[in-house]
């Protein structure tokens, strides 16, 4: 048999017996139904007497901890968000700014040189670029 | 399913001291309560108590119930502590039999013959060490024959939380006692 499989079920006749009356035997049952509720009429009668009583404080508290904890785990990532989005907005740089300039000519150098409003010839862009010293030490 | 009045209904009205309500509930959950607290005790007097002190345990509590959450689960969870705490003051640890041992041995029983009352006490035994969750899922669906959904609704489980816990339940007792099982269908047939 795969282990995956359900085993089959054990022989009834080995399964100890349901320590329950069997189902048909209303008697017994009536009367455990009768003994529970001849047991129940005290408390029954405390709540009638008092309707449904006011929950403590710290019953209230233990049932409502957990909406309390989502909602606040709910405020809590709503103020992360909106800090990262404020962030996001402070950072962003006006059109026209240098800095996205740079990264919008990708590389051409001219559009560089025209970031910082200097209008350059392409090839002698390209020359000064070249000229860089970090660009000193590359293979050619 | 359930016919009648909803538990919450039933669980509210009963918060009011409406005696019908609460007999209701007892008439619906009296019996499978009596199979949960059988699952932890073997003494008929001491189930049939269990499962009472369960419900008077259940009406003293009931004004912490919320009734927007399922009344079966938090019933059981009262059973089982109930249960539990009967079982820890009554627990006495018996010496293996050489049935037993042999059993667990894989070893050939002591006489050809098993009886089947001495496997019956061994099963009922191997029961009683099942972890407490599979042994009562074990015990409400092989035993009392109780549908799966409904002991998963009882238990707050899914059903497939429960059928895995029969499965390993079964798988447990049969490799536990397999020798003995083989000895008795050789006997029957």
């Amino acid at each position: 048999m795969n282990r995956n499989d359900t085993p089959e079920k054990l022989p009834r006749e080995s399964l100890p017996d349901s320590p329950i009356a069997p189902p048909e035997n209303r008697v017994y049952w009536e009367a455990r139904i009768q003994q529970l509720m001849t047991a129940a009429e005290p408390a029954l009668a405390r709540y009638r007497r008092h309707g449904a009583e006011p929950m403590a404080w710290w019953h209230a508290l233990a049932q409502s901890w957990r909406p309390a904890m989502a909602g606040g785990l709910a405020l809590a990532a709503g103020v992360l968000l909106a800090l990262v989005v404020g962030a996001g907005e402070r950072t962003a740089p006006p059109p026209g700014d240098p800095a996205l300039a740079a990264v919008v000519s990708d590389g051409e150098p001219a559009a560089l040189w025209a970031a910082v409003d200097r209008e350059a010839d392409p090839v002698l862009a390209l020359i000064a670029l070249d000229a860089e010293p970090e660009a000193e030490g590359e293979i050619r | 399913m359930t016919k009648g009045p909803a538990d919450s209904e039933l669980a509210q009205r009963t918060q009011a001291g409406d005696r019908d309500a609460f007999e209701l509930l007892a008439r619906r959950y009296l019996r499978p309560i009596h199979s949960v607290v059988a699952s932890f005790l073997s003494e008929r007097a001491e189930i049939e108590d269990a499962a009472q002190e369960t419900f008077l345990r259940a009406l003293d509590r009931i004004q912490t119930f919320d009734p927007d959450r399922p009344f079966a689960p938090w019933l059981y969870q009262i059973a089982r502590n109930v249960a539990r705490n009967r079982r820890k003051r009554g627990r006495r640890e018996e010496p293996l039999s050489d049935i037993e041992r042999s059993a667990a041995s894989g070893e050939p029983a002591p006489s050809a013959r098993v009886e089947r009352d001495e496997l019956r006490r061994l099963l009922a035994a191997a029961i009683d060490e099942l972890p407490q969750q599979r042994r009562t899922a074990f015990t409400l669906t092989d035993i009392e024959e109780y549908p799966m959904t409904e002991v998963a609704r009882l238990m707050g489980l899914s059903a497939g939380t429960v059928r895995s816990h029969v499965h390993h339940a079964r798988r447990a007792l049969r490799d536990r006692l397999s020798p003995l099982l083989e000895n008795q269908k050789r006997d029957d047939e």
